[in-house]
């Protein structure tokens, strides 16, 4: 039968998540050595919607695999099994297999594991401890009865009162404990209306086996839905009547392999193979309906029981759905789709206001706002679809964690905050291996064994708390442990051990650099190598996985009390700022997170060298590789060395200059992913489309650099042999930005002083009076003309565009420059003497000129800025 | 419109030089006109670079160049012939032929008609040239105005295929 791929699809989805659900739950039963009855419930919900699902679409394996488990739980459930921890194991199994089994879909779901099934089942044969009860299950079900499991009253002479009632309908065969909560009851009865002679809602009576293994299924809030049975179908489509579907089912009844309904109903010829196509049709069609009312398909099949846990709230049949009201699924690539007609309104927006541009049209301007906004809010929204709560990737640690302190003797306790954090769904997927080693490093090198822990005077339980939080616009994620923490000595020793660094450097280096040591490639402190992990790699791949998303990572640790791990990441990938650049005409965006600075070789303050063939940048006493873009792609040289920029760029620990003709504005890109014509060439991260509809290619920087064969080696070498002791840089060195105003005088502000950096266009400046705008990120921030406030030179004011700086201050402005001239380390001190004025330091002479150092604060305050509140 | 013995086909119709190519209708998702093409440097030959479809990334494609001959030159008669993916063709009734997972798309030199050929018209490629690009070449249908050779779309926007 060709079943409907989003059907399939729809279920996978489903089952994957319902098994993601439970699997805590197990876990939680084995740490307490207990089940409680609205645990297991659940776990047998989830997974006897799978069995019923796996049977419509015709899955032999997984609806074996998942009939064993839901046997085995069922016996848990009713009683006849007590929980031990062993049985976590083959449930945890079970599950996994079926999650295997499931992600091969829509292929082959392949085979479930014989021997897994057979666990599963002397487990529970094991447990059950009256084999004569199913005897009179059966004996009830040969005389037509109908086994139902009824609720009982909680106190005792309601009990009483509750079960003579229950006598005049039916039997009852078991009431398991004196306190029990509810009994198996024989009735001649169909389940509804028993429920309606003992008065009780439908929903809370749960039909355990019934002679036609088929019936109604208990429905939301009493109202029975009916679910679209194969035989039923046949009788109301008028192929079968009701006592030949009697008669077909009799005959299922017999036959060990539990033949479906419609097979047994073509092979004893009461349908014919066309009948049977039709009433498979319509059975996918009502599915599908019922499927779209009550999410999970969870039984619907011609096969198989039909009962129902009979928790009230949860009768809908769909797991938890108390918890995630008002949801719908949408696939991702209907997401993807909005995300670019979004984009695609902004550049239709763009275009329009374009040709508007100029044209008098009344009330245009306040319609165009509008659309602005909407626009805005449009991708904001879709965006926000794109983003998942962390807790997807937190329930899949404590099974780790479980797994992981088993195979090491140690004894550890997870705890998981944040679960509610958000971050785009990419993050979390590329997360989730960076997240296994270092909770393998924590568990393997930090953490110590029970005894181990006992003569430190630790709990013998060791402790690692996963925190994720939200900290200035990004999300942090944070791992301790309580273990034994990083010996950096250790570090070091193992480093010039390993040939990583020799002595000297060693020596040289600070407390931070040695912890930096710990994500090279090739350190383990673990002395012996184990099967979990210490080969050396573990925290190399994290640094780069993490850095690939745009995200640090930093490492704290105190010997003997434990370590820290912490990542920074962006809360998005789809959307990050970017510089662009051009080379011969052609437009790239760089990542912000890859750029570290952007140097003008124009200004002549850099020197090009070259090491043996090895182009160099020199900056500020660093040397850099150099690779010009254009050579890198084939293009032209459209200009000199010397009138070019570089765009200094980090790939990893390293840093190298790329030479490009022009920078162009910063701007926010959408990423998109790569067509698989363009994946493995290597330059490029990605493609995005830029305001003007074109494309550009996103630049790779660990891919130019590995590309390029950039030496990195040699030229650090290179810098290692210049480097003279002697010109120790002086305490009070600090970084300038030096820049001029209109009559060209020079200016300095201390770059840690300064906040961003933008590039304007005259035409973007707003006049009210005599004050001038700027809006900047959807800020509208005023601007200062130093030479409105200071006693300096003023200039034309009709250049096309300008720079803007933004200091970091209580008031929110930018200053107006007409050129940036550098960024250097100086450690020149203005003096105040010579020339004075509110929102000046006073003066000195960097690179020859007289500079004069701006008193950020002081100058907005004089340019009459308010403080922003 | 269509003899229930011989099953038709359509085609869309191009031109690369003076030569004519048809590809199945029914792998072809649009033709477009005005297209900015970004080349990607870098990438294998006949991968032209990228362009904007209204928000969503299409890799362009030479067939002159899958073809062996020479690169296409963009000109006002360019046209591009986009591809369905292969997502789509699974959900359209032409499920069975496969094209690429991307959209891509083919840089033409002129566009010409939708022509509908019977089955008995389309002869096999001829096996005795060996010439590159032979396998990009599915048939040829003799029509009364000439030959048109009916390129394989799957092994046309897949790369290193065959080749």
């Amino acid at each position: 039968v060709q079943h409907d791929p989003q059907l399939v699809q729809e279920f996978v989805a489903q089952s994957l998540e319902h098994l993601g659900d439970v699997e805590p739950l197990v876990l939680e039963m084995e740490k307490l050595g207990t089940s409680d009855d609205e645990a297991v419930n659940e776990v047998f919900r989830a997974v006897h919607s799978i069995k019923g699902a796996a049977g419509f679409l015709g899955l032999e394996q997984t609806q074996l695999l998942s009939h064993a488990l839901e046997e085995l739980l069922m016996a848990l459930r009713d009683g006849d099994l007590e929980f031990r921890s062993e049985l976590a194991d083959p449930l945890l199994a079970g599950i996994d297999a079926l999650r295997v089994m499931l992600s091969r879909l829509p292929g082959d779901e392949g085979i479930a594991d014989p021997d897994l099934i057979a666990q599963i089942e002397r487990l529970r044969a094991g447990g059950s401890e009256d084999r004569e009860l199913s005897d009179a299950c059966r004996e009830q079900l040969g005389r037509g009865q109908h086994l139902v499991i009824v609720p009982l009253p909680g106190r005792k002479r309601d009990r009483t009162r509750f079960l003579s009632r229950v006598e005049r309908f039916g039997e009852v065969i078991r009431e398991d404990h004196p306190e029990a909560r509810q009994a198996l009851v024989s009735s001649p009865l169909e389940p509804d209306l028993l429920a309606e002679a003992l008065d009780l809602e439908l929903s809370s009576i749960e039909l355990r086996e019934s002679p036609e293994r088929l019936g109604t299924r208990s429905g939301a809030g009493g109202r029975s839905a009916r679910s679209p049975y194969f035989g039923q179908i046949a009788v109301e489509l008028g192929f079968l009547t009701a006592a030949q579907r009697e008669e077909i089912l009799a005959r299922t009844e017999g036959t060990e392999s539990r033949r479906s309904f419609g097979a047994t109903a073509v092979a004893e010829g009461y349908l014919t193979q066309e009948q049977l196509e039709l009433i498979r049709a319509d059975q996918i069609a009502r599915l599908a309906d019922w499927a779209a009312i009550q999410p999970v398909a969870t039984d619907g099949d011609d096969l198989g029981h039909d009962s129902e846990a009979g928790e009230p709230e949860a009768d809908s049949g769909l797991l938890g759905s108390e918890k995630r009201p008002d949801t719908v699924r949408v696939s991702v690539s209907v997401l993807d789709q909005l995300m670019n007609l979004a984009g695609e309104l902004v550049l239709g927006r763009n275009q329009m206001r374009q040709l508007l541009d100029g044209v008098d049209v009344p009330g245009i301007k306040s319609v165009l706002q509008n659309v602005d906004l909407i626009t805005a809010e449009l991708q904001e929204n879709i965006m926000s679809t794109r983003m998942q709560a962390i807790r997807v990737l937190f329930d899949r640690l404590p099974r780790l964690v479980r797994d992981l302190s088993q195979s090491l003797g140690k004894q550890v306790d997870l705890e998981l905050i944040g679960g509610d954090v958000e971050l785009d769904r990419s993050i979390i997927e590329a997360l989730a291996d960076p997240m296994t080693h270092m909770l393998r490093n924590a568990l393997d090198h930090g953490i110590e064994t029970p005894e181990g822990r006992e003569l430190l005077g630790k709990s013998p339980r060791g402790k690692v708390t996963v925190h994720a939080y939200h900290q200035r616009g990004r999300v942090v994620i944070d791992l301790r442990d309580d273990g034994r923490g990083i010996d950096l000595a250790r570090v070091k020793e193992l480093a010039i051990e390993r040939g990583l660094l020799s002595r000297d450097a060693a020596d040289d280096l600070s407390e931070s650099d040695l912890r930096g040591l710990v994500f090279e490639a090739g350190m383990s402190t673990a002395s012996a190598v184990s099967d979990v992990s210490g080969r050396g790699v573990g925290m190399d791949v994290l640094r780069t996985n993490v850095e690939s998303l745009g995200g640090q990572v930093e490492l704290e640790s105190v010997v003997g009390e434990g370590t820290a791990i912490r990542i920074h990441l962006p809360l998005t990938l789809a959307i990050i700022p970017s510089l662009i650049v051009s080379v011969a005409d052609e437009r790239f965006a760089i990542p912000q997170v890859n750029l570290v600075e952007v140097v003008s070789l124009r200004e002549g303050n850099h020197e090009l060298e070259r090491i043996r063939d090895i182009e160099v940048l020199r900056l500020r006493g660093r040397l850099l590789p150099l690779v010009q873009l254009s050579s890198c792609l084939g293009l032209p040289d459209k200009r000199a060395m010397d009138d070019a920029y570089v765009v200094v760029l980090r790939s990893g620990t390293h840093l190298y200059g790329l030479a490009v003709d022009e920078l162009q504005d910063p701007e926010e890109i959408v990423v998109k992913p790569l067509s698989s014509y363009l994946a493995d060439c290597g330059w490029y991260a990605g493609a995005t489309i830029l305001g003007d509809g074109r494309v550009a290619m996103i630049l790779d920087a660990a891919g130019i650099a590995r590309r390029a064969a950039l030496r990195f080696d040699e030229v650090a070498r290179e810098e290692q042999l210049r480097d003279d002791p002697d010109a120790a840089p002086s305490a009070n060195l600090r970084s300038l930005v030096l820049f001029a105003n209109a009559a060209g005088e020079h200016f300095a502000l201390p770059l840690r002083e300064l906040s961003r950096l933008e590039r304007a266009a005259a035409s973007q400046v707003e006049r009210v009076g005599e004050r001038e705008f700027l809006q900047v990120r959807g800020r509208t921030i005023p601007l200062i003309r130093l030479e409105d406030v200071l006693p300096v030179g003023g200039g034309p004011r009709d250049e096309e565009s300008f720079f803007v700086l933004i200091p970091r201050a209580a008031r929110e402005a930018g200053i107006v420059a007409s050129r940036i001239v550098d960024t250097l380390d100086s450690d020149a001190q203005p003096d105040g003497g010579q020339i004075s004025a509110p929102g000046l330091l006073g003066s000195a002479v960097v690179r020859d000129r007289l500079t004069l150092f701006l008193d950020t604060d002081r100058l907005l305050e004089a340019a009459g800025v308010e403080t922003t509140a | 419109m269509s003899q229930p013995a011989v099953r038709d086909e359509r085609f869309c119709t191009f031109y690369l030089g003076d030569a004519r190519y048809g590809i199945d209708i029914l792998t072809v998702r649009e033709i477009n006109r005005r297209a900015v093409v970004t080349p990607a440097h870098g990438a294998a030959d006949c991968v032209r670079g990228l362009m904007n479809l209204r928000g969503q990334i299409v890799t362009v494609i030479d067939p002159a160049v899958r073809l062996g001959g020479r690169p296409h030159e963009f000109s006002r008669s360019t046209r591009l012939v986009i591809l369905k993916t292969n997502a789509e063709l699974e959900v359209s009734q032409a499920r069975g032929r496969a094209t690429s997972e991307d959209l891509a798309g083919l840089c033409v030199d002129r566009i010409s008609d939708v022509i509908e050929v019977s089955e008995e018209q389309i002869a096999p490629p001829p096996p005795d040239r060996l010439g590159k690009g032979d396998f990009l070449i599915s048939g040829i249908a003799q029509l009364d105005d000439g030959v048109i050779r009916i390129l394989n779309p799957t092994a046309m926007v897949n790369l290193g295929e065959g080749d």
